[in-house]
């Protein structure tokens, strides 16, 4: 297959999953962008372990949550980073909440549920995205996240009491 | 009992808010955008050519040093300044 090929195939899939994480276009693409350049880099090196898709969605999956820790070590000054150990004062916001999947009058109601999904760990956030949003099944997330699906099954159950408390916690 | 289902009710509705999300369609200039970087990508970047030019900097620095240490008289410095007689007797 060719780069373009690949491309076009797999592109609407990667947006939307970057979406899931940063929930703006801008951000989205720019994400997009630096995963097919990785893709772009790394085909030859690709060894078809696991299927085609199965690799970029790790390797989206990997990217987006470096964009995440990027943003926030932009935020953070060097005199908080010395008096400052923990994450959450530097939690990931996204610059404008304009996620194009959902609908205006139901902004605010999503807006506090990725609020609650952005404050869980990067992997407990990624079984939320890929099972709950990307809708896939508890096999193609286990092999996406390189666990078996009984460890996928007890993430996802600490990632849904974590989202519970949260959501709640917010009121 | 009562106030775990309703949690358990809650969590229902998130997830069936999070499937309602629709796929987005991204702009049409971004296949051609990741091109332009993909073509970026194969140039040296320049924090590595400017590394590599430190590096030979302090190397050829050293090399000097080191150099122009070897070229240097086994007694030590001060015999320059401070004359040595010679304190053997003429006609000896």
């Amino acid at each position: 297959m060719t780069f373009e090929e690949i491309y076009f195939e797999h592109y609407k899939m990667v947006f939307n999953l970057a979406l899931q994480y940063v929930q703006n276009i801008q951000d989205a693409e720019e994400i997009t962008q630096d995963i097919f350049v990785k893709v772009g880099d790394n085909l030859n090196s690709f060894k078809n372990q696991s299927s085609l898709k199965t690799w970029i969605y790790r390797i989206s999956i990997n990217q987006a949550l470096d964009f995440i820790k990027a943003k926030k070590s932009q935020k953070r000054n060097f005199l908080s980073s010395i008096f400052s150990l923990n994450d959450e004062n530097f939690k990931f916001e996204p610059a404008n909440f304009n996620h194009p999947g959902i609908e205006l009058e139901h902004k605010e109601g999503y807006k506090k549920i990725f609020e609650a999904i952005n404050k869980l760990s990067d992997n407990q956030k990624t079984v939320i995205i890929l099972l709950k949003i990307e809708d896939k099944s508890q096999a193609e997330t286990a092999e996406i996240m390189n666990l078996s699906v009984k460890a996928l099954e007890s993430l996802f159950q600490r990632a849904k009491k974590n989202l519970g408390i949260l959501l709640n916690t917010k009121g | 009992m009562i106030m775990k289902n309703s949690s358990n009710t809650d969590m229902k509705e998130v997830f069936e808010k999070l499937a309602n999300i629709k796929m987005a369609e991204p702009s049409e200039t971004l296949y051609a955008q990741t091109l332009i970087r993909l073509k970026r990508q194969n140039v040296i970047p320049l924090f590595w050519v400017r590394a590599v030019a430190c590096l030979l900097i302090v190397f050829i620095m050293t090399e000097f040093y080191i150099a122009s240490n070897k070229t240097n008289y086994s007694d030590n410095d001060l015999s320059i300044v401070i004359y040595k007689p010679n304190n053997l007797l003429y006609n000896e």
